[in-house]
């Protein structure tokens, strides 16, 4: 380019400095990748969902010891590999883990001991959780899908499936019959594990999910209701031989209960409601207030661990960063936090 | 109003040189415009309010040339080849919208012939169902607009135009192509221009099986793939009438209709099938009168935009209709070096929405209506080369108080060659209809949007004989609170919020070198923009988002082309380039950098009142693997080919032309 005078050189001089001010480096800083190996038997596998539509799913690997933490477990012993989209649940059969991936409707199966893939099961609509039924038979909930997809573990294939409305959630086993909830209907569904077909259905009211069996054997079944159809939700207690409920303990109507979870004694329940809530499997009424407030977080995830009592939750924050996942004692005394994956909804005790 | 303050622009202590330097190619047209050239090829560019009242605030124009290049492309190609404007695609055909200053997609207002039609409900429009053959001029115009433009004229306003001759003859075109994925492309148009009345008809298709290989990084096993359920079928017609009532009153009547169905491409995210069907109806019609130094337009809008949405595993089917009826007033009286301007605008929005799930069908309808009132001054002085400007508006709805909105400017000559911009504004937007109705979740006490605004430029122009030179360089501060996000709520569902501020700031540069003479002409222009937008306040506990950039907000974008036309020759060549942008608000994920580059070439041969040319493109020349959006894969190289044929037979001319819009 020409350059006239000095005038002009004095304004061309003034235009670089503006615009080249201050410009940060584009690169961003790749986070420490120092291998972390969790040796100890005592460990927390946490369940990152990932954004749904783009963001990959992961599973952390979390040391209560050390503190150590591995992002992203599955792809640290995958050569980098990804769970898919949208990790909802894990489980353990046998000597596998199975990892449920909502949105790519796909069962990841990986080894127990070096978390290495070793197959997948395809073909459902959109799977929620599994739950282990004999050695080589599983059941898999699906929100979409009419029905429960009957799994051969030993060919992960499906190899049947049970009539049941859409919106089937978690489910627990107890006495061969399999307790399924269902976040579209206000009915919990029995299942006989020996025929697989559907015997029966409790009314627990609208949005039911949270499932789990306390040190008397008796089903606990969380629904959240539904602001919009006004419907309160419930804690409903079932007695599993007689599929009768013994128990219905009622949440105020706008109240959005979720995530149930017991203690490692199966006394105690946990639930979030505008924080963490605890309620002894004795009591005749719901606590009025949270353990342990959430205040301008949002809680997301809940767990507790059946080793030490401790309870894990975590705070997803604005969905779209690395949750924060805060671990308080059973009497609410905050222990610590760190930052796990993006959306983690649940915690696995190992 | 809006866009219809038309002349050509002659000002020329204003924007001389963007004409000097627009205006090189189009002489070389305008030397074979008798014979071959496309229709309306000529280029005038067409005012618009913001460059009659804020001069101040930076705005460039995509020349025609370069638009005919992309006769078969959508808005959605045009921007990511010729702009810095960062577009966020999720793939050939599919959805698109922009980033415009570190702003989201609902804050940049697409306009047609100055009427905002970004859809009420989303508050964006998807930038692949303008297909470009429809219109004659597209400009850009940076940031906040909304003294002129109303809610989501924040970050910037993309206008989209087209311009009516009168007394030009019978003018006929058909273009068609074909391309890689079983592309195929087809656009016609006639036009019949006569002293009083003007008929102009465009109709195209375009169809695609867009099957395209893509590698998937994420699958090890499997990585070369091929992208499924991804193929569309877009057509649409563009009907305008203009009518020269007598020397002082012009008559526009426009008609604009879009349909796109889009099957959603299946993933090793998600393997589902769905697809997306969207239908628009535009009618514009408006009455504009000028005489002496008073301009007056009387103008009505009706739009009605119809998406619907299946999902055939989830069984989701959900279709949404929004209406949009807008009336409007708009004088401007000119006196001396003083220019006023005052109007009002009255806009009636009404959203529709029916989901069809297994437990049923659910529907609500909704609407909301909004009245306007402008006011503008502009002075000229010290020999025209100072120029200031004073603009302001008040909306009001039925819902929320909206904030008071206010530019002002000043753009000073100081030198022969060199200008300084200076411009301070504030701009809102208003929730759009889902963000207050969507069920569940809608929440109608959200607040506006407000964002203040300045910016400063300079701007050098050098023109010797048959070459030019333009460059400009601007700098912009925006603050912006109630930022409307949306996140879960202890009710079990999403919901907007007003919870974060954002501060984004940057600079932007342009520079645009032309030759010409009799045979040969080249322009080479360079756009850069660097642009960092971070949140400033978020108040949750353990947010880790405060000063990071926004998720899918490069920091860095660069394009650069250069145009060569040589005889019946015309060549081409961009390359595009987008740095890395985060995908969590913690900035702890991100996606790659990536320098898309693209070739297009074309040859022009006529005979009496006939020009063929037969025109080519290579998209992604070499051959990159990459995504703007996570797990969307978009093409590697692919090809085009095509042929246009022009019909011209002009009328005698018996008096001039007169350039209207």
């Amino acid at each position: 380019m020409v350059i006239y005078s000095k005038k002009m050189r004095l304004y061309i001089s003034i235009l670089i400095i503006v615009l080249f001010n201050s410009c940060v480096k584009d690169k961003p800083q790749d986070p420490k990748k120092t291998a972390v190996t969790v040796n100890s038997d005592y460990k927390v596998l946490i369940v990152n969902e990932g954004n749904f539509g783009w963001g990959s799913g992961t599973i952390s690997l979390y040391d209560p010891t050390s503190g150590a933490l591995v992002d992203d477990y599955y792809g640290q012993q995958n050569n980098g590999g990804s769970l898919g989209n949208v990790c909802q649940s894990i489980t353990r059969h046998n000597s596998s883990y199975y990892i449920v991936v909502n949105n790519s409707n796909k069962i990841m199966v990986v080894n127990a001991s070096d978390f290495v893939k070793t197959g997948t099961i395809n073909g459902f609509n959109s799977p929620r959780y599994i739950l282990p039924i004999t050695y080589n038979k599983a059941y898999v909930s699906d929100l979409y899908a009419n029905s429960i997809q009957v799994v051969d573990l030993n060919t992960n294939t499906i190899s049947g499936s049970i009539t049941c409305m859409n919106g089937t959630e978690g489910m627990i086993l107890i006495y061969n019959k399999a307790f399924i909830t269902n976040g579209n209907s206000e009915y919990c569904y029995v299942v006989n594990t020996a025929t697989d077909v559907m015997m029966d259905s409790i009314h627990v009211g609208k949005g039911s999910s949270g499932i789990c069996v306390d040190k008397n054997s008796k089903v606990w079944v969380l629904s959240s209701g539904n602001s919009a159809s006004s419907q309160a939700g419930k804690l409903s207690r079932i007695n599993p031989v007689t599929v009768q409920i013994e128990q219905s303990l009622n949440f105020n109507l706008g109240e959005s209960p979720g995530k149930l979870c017991v203690n490692k004694t199966r006394d105690t329940l946990y639930y979030l409601n505008n924080g963490i809530c605890q309620l002894q499997i004795t009591s005749n009424s719901l606590p009025s207030n949270p353990l342990i407030y959430q205040g301008s977080k949002i809680y997301y995830g809940l767990g507790v661990n059946p080793k030490d009592y401790s309870i894990y939750v975590s705070d997803a924050i604005d969905y779209v960063q690395k949750s924060k996942i805060e671990i308080y004692k059973p009497d609410g005394t905050f222990i610590t936090k760190f930052n796990a994956g993006i959306i983690s909804n649940s915690f696995m005790f190992e | 109003m809006y866009g219809l303050k038309t002349h050509i622009i002659l000002l020329p202590n204003l924007f001389g040189l963007i004409i000097l330097c627009v205006g090189f190619p189009n002489k070389i047209n305008a030397q074979s415009s008798d014979t071959s050239s496309h229709l309306l090829n000529e280029v005038v560019i067409l005012e618009n309010k913001q460059q009659l009242l804020q001069a101040s605030r930076k705005a460039n124009s995509i020349d025609s040339v370069t638009l005919a290049r992309y006769q078969t492309s959508s808005l959605t190609d045009l921007l990511s080849g010729q702009s810095a404007i960062h577009v966020k695609s999720y793939g050939a055909g599919n959805i698109a919208s922009t980033s415009m200053r570190g702003g989201n997609a609902s804050q940049t207002a697409i306009l047609w012939n100055g009427l905002n039609v970004n859809s009420p409900g989303l508050g964006m429009y998807d930038l692949s169902l303008v297909p470009i053959a429809l219109f004659d001029d597209v400009a850009i115009e940076y940031g906040g607009g909304s003294t002129l433009w109303g809610s989501g004229a924040v970050g910037g306003a993309i206008h989209l135009k087209t311009k009516s001759l009168f007394n030009q003859g019978f003018h006929t075109k058909l273009s068609a192509s074909m391309g890689s994925f079983g592309t195929q492309k087809i656009n016609t148009g006639v036009l019949l221009s006569y002293k009083k009345i003007i008929s102009s008809t465009k109709i195209y298709y375009n169809s695609s099986a867009n099957n395209y290989p893509y590698k998937d990084t994420l699958d090890r096993d499997n990585p070369d793939k091929i992208l499924m359920n991804a193929d569309y079928v877009m057509k649409g017609l563009m009907q305008e009438i203009n009518i020269l009532a007598n020397p002082y009153q012009k008559i526009n009547l426009r008609f604009w209709y879009n349909y796109a169905f889009r099957n959603l491409p299946t993933n090793y995210f998600t393997t589902n099938a769905r697809n997306q069907t969207d239908e628009n109806i535009k009618l514009n019609a408006d009455w504009n009168y000028a005489k002496y130094r008073f301009k007056s337009i009387i103008r009505g809008a009706y739009f009605k935009d119809a998406n619907e949405y299946n999902d055939s595993l989830r069984k989701t089917h959900s279709k949404n209709y929004t209406h949009t009826i807008i009336a409007e007033n708009d004088n401007t009286y000119q006196l001396r070096q003083h220019t006023f301007n005052v109007g009002a605008n009255f806009t009636l929005y009404q959203l529709q929405s029916i989901n069809e799930e297994d437990d049923g069908i659910t529907s609500y309808s909704n609407q909301l209506h909004k009245l306007a009132f402008f006011a503008a001054y502009k002075l000229m002085a010290f020999n025209s080369r100072l120029n200031y400007n004073l603009s302001i508006r008040k909306e009001f709805t039925s819902l929320t108080e909206i904030p008071f909105t206010g530019n002002t400017g000043i753009y000073y000559q100081l030198w022969k060659k060199l200008a300084a911009k200076l411009n301070a504004s504030s701009s809102y937007r208003q929730p759009t209809l889902y963000d207050l109705y969507w069920q569940p979740g809608g929440n109608p006490h959200l607040k506006p949007e407000e964002s203040y605004d300045i910016e400063g430029g300079l701007e050098f122009k050098w023109v010797k004989k048959s070459l030019s030179l333009l460059m400009e360089g601007t700098y912009f501060n925006r603050h912006t609170k109630n930022w409307i996000t949306w996140l879960p709520s202890d009710k079990g569902y999403v919901s907007p919020k007003n919870i974060a501020e954002v501060y984004s700031r940057g600079t932007e540069t342009k520079t645009e070198l032309s030759y010409k003479n009799k045979e040969f002409s080249a322009r080479l222009i360079f756009n850069t923009s660097y642009v960092l937008s971070t949140y400033t306040k978020n108040e949750q506990e353990n947010d880790n988002s405060i000063g990071r950039q926004l998720i899918f907000t490069p920091r860095y974008t660069g394009q650069a082309s250069i145009s060569i036309n040589y005889k019946k020759f015309n060549l081409l060549f961009n390359q595009a380039y987008t740095g890395y942008r985060f995908t969590s608000s913690d900035n702890t994920s991100w996606l790659y950098p990536y320098c898309i580059a693209n070739l297009k070439g074309g040859y022009q041969y006529a005979f009496s009142n006939v020009s063929m040319e037969i025109f080519g493109s290579i998209n992604n020349l070499f051959n990159k693997n990459y995504v703007v959006i996570a797990n969307n894969p978009m093409p590697l190289r692919n090809y085009e080919i095509g042929l246009s044929m022009n019909y011209h037979k002009q009328k005698k001319k018996t008096e001039n032309q007169i350039p209207t819009n």
